[in-house]
């Protein structure tokens, strides 16, 4: 009787389980194409991404001045390109339903390509023996990332 | 003159052996955030850990006895597993994240990717645990630490605005592009950082290691109010660092890599090589503290045989037990599981269970029948007093602050 019970009532629990993953999943797939949460992700991505650039900037400047060394600089520059590719894995996730949050997402995934580009450009001028990318070259593609995504975040705070 | 050496060394080893991943993970953050509206904690923090380490010293010193062993017998198992299961998880949690500090550390010296430097690390930890003596393995680490003072060097090397740094330390104020709640958030971090809970345990188990008896008082207080504190300003150095190069580069903080990014600013290649030698120093210090921490809580509530004066053989449980947790620390950081993560997580929960640890010891620390006339004075207890409702704030406000900032992102 007592597992006769137990059965009814985990029986009774199913739908009502099926119901709540129903909910969450509905909610999770809300959540990425609320107009809101695409522009908070955005956001947090082109800031996260924008201190990642200024790292590589940084490093590289440093590399150059003589004042970090090669180990120290090549580390900084693959946390920074893993730090980007988390950013844009999260905007790649979002599900915009408008135009308006298609052409935001649009932008920003731009901007996140030039500055995962510049931070490859200067990662192959860590690792190249004939100069080819050279550091400036690098530091000059991050220059300009580091510009595109500062218009983005401006943009986006107006 | 020996005995003036040896409360020097004592110091010295209390400064470099008070930075570990966690200080320097969070001070960083913070600096590169808030600036040094933070630095304020770092005081309040310092002054909890040299009042809570003082008083866990005192009772093993007076009883001859870790403290744990104390608070089991004196409250009881079930307050004593209440007190074992919160301090072996932060443990576990923060020897996982300073071994992947060590790995960390070792990446930047070698551009060898970490995960390959984490078996390493963790072998020569349990190696060193294994084979060398306390005080050898205390007071190397601790001095190699001692180099962390570089991001001091390196701060006025910078040549910072000194009035602005203490406009931010002296006025704090949360800054525009931050929240409330994330300042808070951080707050708590950085409170939980510098009160880590393994550092009382260790200390007291340390005392028994090294056969402190009541006449070592002196000393031992002199070590925890000399040296944390000044491991404490090294904590604010650190902040003030990343303050003064990366916050006005708009540098959040990530990762390890970033920062020792003003010490090669300030400093060049030498003030590099320095702080590399720190950071291992530091962070392999404390993955041998919190490994020999987690078999401590462990032997010491089971009953169990424990202690580097003993031959291994004679404390096989013990022994294993730390193998175990360093096994547990290579398995959660082989799924690639951020170090800094873990870090970061680590301060928090350490917060969040700062009652469960300290409130025995304030307990056992006013029991005559083990601690005699050497019991908490007036002065101590009020001070205590203030201090338990401070960390019981700081422990119910941790986790709604953390669903509200998304862990302070």
């Amino acid at each position: 009787m007592l597992k006769r019970q137990g059965r009814t009532r985990s029986g009774n629990r199913l739908p009502s389980l099926a119901a709540l993953a129903a909910a969450l999943a509905i909610a999770v797939t809300g959540c990425q194409s609320d107009p809101g949460k695409i522009t908070s992700t955005v956001d947090t991505a082109l800031q996260d991404s924008s201190s990642a650039v200024a790292t590589a900037r940084l490093a590289l400047e440093l590399e150059q001045a003589g004042k970090l060394t090669h180990a120290a600089t090549s580390t900084a520059l693959d946390n920074a390109l893993e730090e980007l590719e988390t950013s844009r894995k999260h905007v790649l996730q979002l599900a915009p339903e408008t135009e308006e949050t298609r052409a935001q997402v649009q932008e920003a995934l731009e901007a996140l390509d030039q500055s995962a580009t510049s931070l490859t450009t200067a990662r192959h001028a860590m690792s190249s023996t004939d100069q080819e990318p050279n550091r400036q070259q690098a530091q000059s593609q991050l220059d300009q990332a580091a510009k595109s995504l500062e218009a983005l975040t401006q943009e986006a705070h107006q | 003159m020996k005995r003036l050496l040896g409360v020097a060394l004592g110091i010295l080893t209390a400064i470099g052996g008070f930075v570990d991943i966690g200080d320097l993970v969070t001070n960083a953050v913070v600096g590169s955030r808030f600036g040094l509206s933070l630095a304020w904690v770092v005081g309040v923090g310092v002054v909890g850990i040299c009042l809570f380490a003082n008083m866990s010293g005192r009772v093993a010193a007076v009883s001859g006895r870790a403290t744990f062993e104390v608070i089991r017998e004196r409250l009881g198992p079930r307050a004593g597993l209440a007190n074992l299961s919160a301090s072996f998880f932060i443990n576990l949690m923060t020897v996982t994240a300073e071994i992947g500090g060590v790995a960390l550390a070792l990446q930047l010296a070698s551009s060898v990717h970490y995960l390959l430097w984490i078996p390493v690390a963790a072998a020569a930890v349990w190696l060193v645990i294994w084979r060398v003596k306390f005080k050898i393995m205390e007071n190397v680490t601790g001095l190699l630490g001692l180099t962390l003072i570089v991001f001091a060097v390196a701060l006025f090397l910078l040549k910072p605005d000194w009035m602005v740094l203490a406009g931010q330390a002296f006025s704090p104020s949360v800054p525009g592009e931050e929240t409330v709640s994330a300042y808070w958030y951080y707050a708590i971090a950085l409170f939980g950082a510098a009160m880590t809970p393994y550092e009382v345990f260790f200390f007291s188990s340390g005392a028994v290691e090294e056969g402190w008896s009541i006449k070592d008082l002196v000393q031992s207080r002199i070590n925890v109010l000399v040296g944390f504190p000044l491991g404490g300003f090294l904590s604010i150095a650190i902040a003030a660092c990343a303050a003064v190069v990366l916050l006005p580069a708009g540098i959040e903080v990530t990762s390890l890599s970033q920062v020792v990014l003003p010490v090669a600013e300030g400093a060049g290649k030498v003030g590099l090589a320095f702080v590399l030698v720190g950071l291992v120093a530091a962070t392999f210090g404390a993955a041998l503290e919190t490994t020999l921490s987690s078999g401590y809580t462990l032997a010491q509530f089971f009953g169990w045989s424990w202690g580097k004066f003993r031959r291994p053989a004679q404390a096989a449980r013990f022994h294993l037990a730390m193998i175990i947790c360093l096994l547990v620390g290579i398995a959660v950081l082989a799924t690639g599981v951020d170090p800094i993560l873990v870090t970061e997580y680590s301060v928090v929960f350490s917060a969040i269970a700062l009652p469960l640890t300290y409130l025995p010891i304030l307990i056992v620390a006013n029991d005559p029948q083990y601690m005699h006339e050497h019991v908490n004075g007036r002065v101590v207890n009020a001070l205590a007093m203030v201090y338990l409702v401070i960390i019981l704030c700081a422990s119910l406000a941790a986790i709604p602050l953390m669903i509200l900032t998304g862990a302070g992102s």
